[in-house]
């Protein structure tokens, strides 16, 4: 199977997002380098709205990853309450 | 294959012999001597012989290797179109039968460069 | 959270379906194909362009509200850089050749990926398509802009940052990403989008934006690693774009599947040929090193653009023609490259140096099949000329490839002491390569490739000097007039660190941040 990731820059904002992504997806793994976060895993991530929220107690669009987004690897799918990637082998 | 296009497609080549003003253009590599990090590309002018040209414009760009030296020229060995060539070196590059943008290789097999590996 | 009002807002997915669809008509005053001429003719078929979606839906109104947001936050950073002399936090004058190559030859290619997404704007037929090639122009303007204004903070005080757009009409080295960057402008808009969109963004620039920006921070440059993340943050929706574009190409006809192959297989490997220069970026002008070349090319390139083409399989679709070779050479370009612009040093308009024992060990330790064997006597050697004050300066001209334009720098796969060197005649000229690839690109396009100009070749045509110049006076320094048309600043912009002005001023200034 193949490894989808998402980078995003190591700040404030960014930080709920890595802590909802662990949360999860329990098969993922974060890797921290200088200014940034890769999160990364084996065929599929997931990041949920509701997990966000959750963790910072403030609403959360789930376009607002865009602001702080590296990169990402896969096929996404994105709806009001989820972004997935996942590769498709 | 050609260029997918709407029309006509058809450019005359930047690189023609009437636009180097006399001159030929000749690559010079020196073979298995990668200190010497890439090959030369020389304008000459075709009746200089062959001689001639790695004096003035090759012997001085590689003196900085060790092995160049050592460079017997008279023994060299000589590569041209990928295949073995022997040149007379004090014959001119017309002469010789070398053209606008060959690429010569030069190869000294007794010299094994820096560490005696290639370099 | 449960005190959400009921939904009244259109969710995403159907407000981008409102926002891309339906805005089109059918023009009645010129049939379709007058009006966009420019979409058939490669040969592509497209039966459906409502197909085409953008998976990240983004829609105007979103976009610029999140473009908005990145900006505020990165203009305040590069204010307060300006502000506190945050050129003085680097962590050496040295890193900065970095940037200089960075703003000399990357930044310029931004401007050229704007016109080519302005003209896919244009010219596609399906509207969601155009409203992405649209924002995607817009993007990438963002992105020159905002480099032009972080790098001007160093153009106040080093060299080589300045006459960018003269430099890059004419220095020999940036001929290399300009003629990238024309190729792909000058070819049909499908083309356009699988060079840029796909090959080079999809599979190739995680290897500039990531590592490299990650790198930049670590050097304490915050201004690089803001707009490199700001910027990096619209790769990645473009990389998504990439990937739909693929896939609706792929999707909408199977005749589209042999085409597409043909311009991944020639982008891929054009590409990765470019890419060479950021791998001498991240192994040789950091001073201090977040991953070697070979890592990222790993993750970035094998790993994540390994994952890509398996995905891709189900379409008919292989790894690009020059896979293989390109992985091979992870081991070496980068030290090759090095090892080039080191010895034309005299030529360059950014610095090159000696490494210190340290770095040289940092390197044996990440490429421990090539770099003590190969690299590390040639670069030992260099130094220790260096020391004796014989610092080695190529004034010779080299061979360049008539496709990449890269000296021939390069060594056969699997024998790194040979130079790897291809010939072409065609229609009675002769044409050199740097590799198979690159011979091949010019064999499948050689009336396009008949065109290129090389810099050594026009140079020794005569037309890189000055207007005023008279080549036939005795005191006539042809490679001096030469850079001299470059407009370098002879002696400041050009060759070895040590003993340079920047290298001078940044000692001092930061010796005079630290007491009055």
């Amino acid at each position: 199977m193949s490894k989808v990731f998402i980078i995003v820059q190591a700040n404030e904002e960014a930080r709920s997002i890595v802590e909802a992504l662990l949360q999860d997806n329990p098969h993922a793994v974060a890797q921290e380098s200088p200014a940034m976060v890769r999160v990364e895993a084996e065929g599929k991530l997931t990041l949920k709205r509701a997990t966000v929220e959750d963790l910072t107690g403030q609403p959360f669009n789930i376009q607002q990853l865009h602001v702080n987004l590296i990169s990402i690897s896969g096929h996404i799918d994105e709806d009001d309450d989820y972004l997935t990637v996942e590769w498709a082998n | 294959m050609s260029v997918i296009a709407l029309g006509p497609y058809k450019f005359a080549p930047r690189d023609q012999v009437k636009n180097f003003h006399g001159n030929i253009l000749v690559n010079f590599c020196w073979d298995r001597h990668v200190l010497v990090t890439a090959p030369f590309a020389v304008a000459l002018p075709p009746t200089m012989t062959l001689r001639e040209a790695i004096m003035a414009r090759i012997a001085p760009s590689i003196a900085f290797h060790p092995d160049a030296r050592k460079i017997d020229w008279n023994t060299v060995q000589w590569e041209k179109d990928h295949k073995p060539w022997q040149p007379d070196l004090d014959k001119s590059l017309a002469e010789n039968k070398v053209g606008h943008k060959d690429y010569l290789v030069f190869i000294t097999p007794e010299l094994k460069g820096l560490n005696n590996t290639g370099l | 959270m449960d005190m959400k009002v009921a939904k009244k807002k259109l969710g995403i997915k159907e407000r981008y379906g409102h926002m891309t669809r339906g805005l089109g008509w059918e023009p009645t005053y010129q049939p379709a194909d007058a009006v966009f001429p420019y979409d058939k003719y490669e040969g592509i078929k497209i039966h459906d362009w409502d197909k085409w979606v953008d998976p990240f839906r983004l829609t105007m109104d979103a976009y610029w509200k999140y473009q908005g947001e990145k900006d505020r936050k990165l203009y305040a950073v590069i204010e307060a850089f300006a502000q506190n002399n945050g050129h003085l936090n680097i962590t050496d004058a040295r890193y900065l050749s970095a940037i200089k190559l960075f703003w000399q030859g990357v930044s310029p290619l931004e401007n050229y990926v704007v016109q080519g997404f302005a003209r896919a704007g244009r010219h596609f037929r399906g509207e969601a398509s155009r409203v992405a090639c649209q924002m995607q122009a817009v993007d990438e303007l963002r992105h020159y802009q905002t480099q032009a204004h972080s790098i001007s903070n160093y153009n106040k005080y080093y060299n080589g940052f300045h006459s960018q757009r003269h430099m890059w009409d004419r220095v020999w080295y940036l001929s290399v990403p300009k003629s990238f960057g024309e190729d792909a402008l000058t070819a049909g808009p499908f083309e356009f989008l699988i060079a840029i969109s796909f090959s080079f963004e999809y599979v190739l620039t995680n290897l500039l934006f990531v590592p490299f920006m990650s790198g930049a921070a670590y050097n304490g440059d915050m201004s690089t690693v803001t707009f490199g993340f700001s910027a990096q943050s619209d790769e990645s929706r473009h990389m998504t774009l990439g990937i739909e574009a693929i896939k609706f190409l792929l999707e909408q006809d199977p005749a589209n599947v042999p085409i597409v192959q043909g311009w991944i297989d020639k982008w891929f490997w054009r590409g990765s040929k470019v890419l060479a220069l950021v791998g001498m970026m991240m192994d040789y002008m950091l001073p201090k090193r977040v991953m070697s070349w070979k890592e990222a090319w790993e993750i970035y390139a094998e790993e994540n653009g390994g994952a890509l083409f398996r995905d891709l399989a189900r379409y008919g679709i292989r790894p690009p023609k020059g896979w293989a070779d390109a992985c091979e050479a992870k081991d070496h370009i980068s030290h090759q490259v090095w090892l080039l612009f080191y010895e034309y040093g005299g030529a360059a308009a950014f610095h090159t140096w000696s490494l210190t024992n340290e770095e040289l060990d940092w390197l044996s330790a990440k490429y421990p099949d090539s770099f003590d064997k190969y690299y590390r006597p040639r670069l030992e050697f260099l130094r220790d000329k260096h020391a004796r004050g014989e610092r080695v300066y190529q004034s010779t001209l080299p061979t360049l490839c008539t496709t990449c334009q890269i000296p021939l720098c390069f060594t056969e796969p699997g024998d790194p002491t040979k130079i790897s060197h291809r010939e072409t005649v065609y229609e009675d000229e002769k044409y050199v390569f740097c590799s198979v690839h690159c011979q091949e690109i010019f064999c499948n396009e050689p009336e396009k490739f008949v065109q290129s100009w090389l810099p050594v070749n026009q140079i020794y045509q005569g037309n890189c000097f000055n207007p005023d110049v008279d080549p036939t006076a005795p005191d006539f320094d042809p490679l001096k007039a030469v850079l001299e048309y470059f407009k370098y600043n002879l002696g400041r912009d050009n060759g070895e660190f040590e003993g340079s002005e920047d290298q001078r001023n940044f000692a001092m200034w930061r010796g005079q941040a630290s007491k009055n």
